[in-house]
């Protein structure tokens, strides 16, 4: 079905998905992080990869199964959430370790060696194929209008549900949207850096745009910016250096981090 | 005349086995300025919670008068102030509501700008909430709540971190805004209540309805009110004991 996609030199295929998998990280990570859903996002990232161990063993393709465990657990947590009245953080680390041992039965009864196993855990962004930077895209535009559309509702009920709720503002119906969105930004950029470190990418950036910054718009778009600087120059010193891309990525934006506190003391910006 | 807004009929409230209130009989009309006092615990944040439809009786029947919008001001303790969010946004976030993105943004801004000078809100309007102190912040979210004129407005305890000028300032303006909606409000401040009130209600497992705004030691015994009550001052009003 996606055989109408351009090729891409595989030179600039890595620039092209950091672009599109920063838009969606800085995002949906800026409003993870000012709602606080670090956790749970993290919860719903290692529940995915049950999602691919069974997606190997039935013979689909594993980000299909990511994205089904994913989709699954996020509606899951906002629905317990909401009927219990309160997050339990025990409750999202059972179902965190919970998809991680899925997903590793269903790889071991998987025969033979299942495929690239090790770029979904680690991450290869290498290895994106063009259908899923299609797919990335696509999610990049229904994100970007979403927000353009419904910014300031949507920020207003992260900030207060409890008063939008009062102003009979549908909030189950745009908390349960955006559990979604954070569903489907797991798992199509899990191949950038892997299920292990993707939720890094949802708020390092977030964080170094917070020291400058307690705008929210200015948040998000530090957050997209920064976050493709981070992954940008991430590729360049992998291929330098010949490391993994995903780790590199991480460290990079770790060290900007710790740079951006330095200098938010030195110059009390 | 006097429309009904709401109506409680024999509601009971509970957290899972943990019965709260119980044989809640409750009318607001249009014209009412109730104050609802009750010592700590006692449910009054959970009854207002009912009337805003958070929480779901488990018993009774209760009515709400089609189209009533309410404005509300929580009791601050649980917010994120945190959130990357500033004064200006958080009373912009009051006009939330069913038409948000197509009412008339002009209309709004100018009912923003005069809300936020009539506060003296105005120099404070780009600040991140975390950044105020208590009374602005509670300002501000007194704000919010009164911004798209509200046909009820209920406040839980807007007067905890304000500073006395303000106080009053804040409930000469209630006063001013009750001519166009109804008013309830959860306070502590037994004094300032009964000087500007018109109703009475005490919350104790169950609400007491006083028709009046005098608050005296027998009323609140009989209703089973444990607060102390002494008179002070020339003018005769009375407060707490710890005032
Ligand atoms: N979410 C909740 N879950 C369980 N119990 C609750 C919850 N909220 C309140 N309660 C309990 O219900 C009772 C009434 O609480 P509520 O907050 O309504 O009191 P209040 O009159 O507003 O008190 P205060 O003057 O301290 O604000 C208390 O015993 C409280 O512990
Ligand atoms: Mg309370």
């Amino acid at each position: 079905m996606t055989e109408f996609l351009p090729h891409i030199p595989i030179e600039i295929k890595p620039y092209i998905t950091a672009v599109l998998a920063s838009l969606s990280c800085g995002i949906i990570g800026t409003y993870i992080v000012i709602r606080r859903l670090v956790f749970i996002s993290g919860g719903i990232t290692h529940a995915s990869f049950g999602g691919i161990g069974i997606g190997y063993y039935l013979g689909w393709h594993p980000l299909a199964g990511a994205l089904v465990a994913a989709v699954l657990s996020a509606l899951g947590i906002e629905y317990t959430t909401r009927k219990g009245a309160m997050r339990n953080d025990s409750a999202i680390a059972i179902m965190w370790s919970l998809g991680m041992a899925i997903g590793i039965i269903f790889v071991y009864l998987t025969p033979g060696r299942p495929p690239n196993l090790m770029s979904y855990l680690f991450g290869s962004i290498l290895v994106v194929s063009e259908a899923e930077l299609f797919f990335l895209l696509l999610l990049d535009i229904v994100l970007i209008t979403t927000f353009l559309v419904f910014y300031k509702p949507v920020i207003y009920v992260a900030f207060d549900r409890d008063f939008a709720k009062s102003r009979k503002y549908p909030v189950a119906l745009i908390d349960y949207v955006m559990m979604v969105f954070i569903a489907l930004t797991i798992v199509l950029n899990i191949r950038i850096v892997g299920i292990i470190l993707v939720i890094s990418l949802f708020t390092i950036p977030q964080n170094i745009a917070n020291l400058f910054t307690l705008r929210n718009k200015p948040m998000f778009i530090f957050s997209v910016l920064i976050s493709m600087a981070g992954t940008g120059m991430g590729i360049v010193l992998a291929g330098i250096i010949d490391v993994p891309t995903g780790a590199t990525i991480i460290l990079f934006l770790v060290a900007m981090y710790l740079l951006s506190r330095l200098l938010n003391r030195v110059f009390k910006i | 005349m006097s429309n009904t807004l709401i109506e409680l009929q024999d509601i009971g409230i509970a957290y899972g086995e943990q019965v709260v209130l119980e044989n809640i009989n409750f009318r607001i009309v249009n014209e009412d300025f109730i104050g609802v006092i009750g010592p700590n615990g006692s449910g009054k944040t959970s009854l207002i919670r009912t009337i805003l439809g958070e929480i779901v009786p488990f018993t009774g029947n209760m009515y709400h008068a089609p189209q009533l919008s309410i404005g509300y001001l929580p009791q601050v303790n649980h917010m994120d102030t945190k959130f990357p969010i500033t004064v200006e946004e958080v009373v912009d976030a009051g006009f939330l509501g069913a038409g948000y993105n197509t009412a008339g943004k002009k209309n709004k801004k100018e009912k923003l700008d005069h809300l936020l000078s009539e506060f003296r809100l105005q120099d404070f309007r780009k600040r991140q909430i975390g950044t105020l102190s208590g009374g602005q912040l509670q300002k501000t979210l007194l704000a919010r709540a009164v911004v798209s004129s509200p046909g009820l407005l209920i406040l839980d305890e807007p007067d905890t971190y304000i500073d006395n000028e303000f106080e009053h300032e804040l409930y000469n303006h209630l006063v001013k805004l009750n001519k166009q909606m109804a008013i309830i409000l959860v306070s502590h401040d037994l004094g300032m209540i009964s000087s500007y009130v018109k109703t009475i209600a005490c919350v104790n497992k169950t609400l007491h309805h006083h028709h009046s705004h005098e608050i005296n030691e027998e009323l609140l015994k009989a209703y089973n009110c444990p607060i102390d009550i002494i008179t002070h001052g020339t003018v005769p009003h009375r407060v707490l004991k710890n005032h």
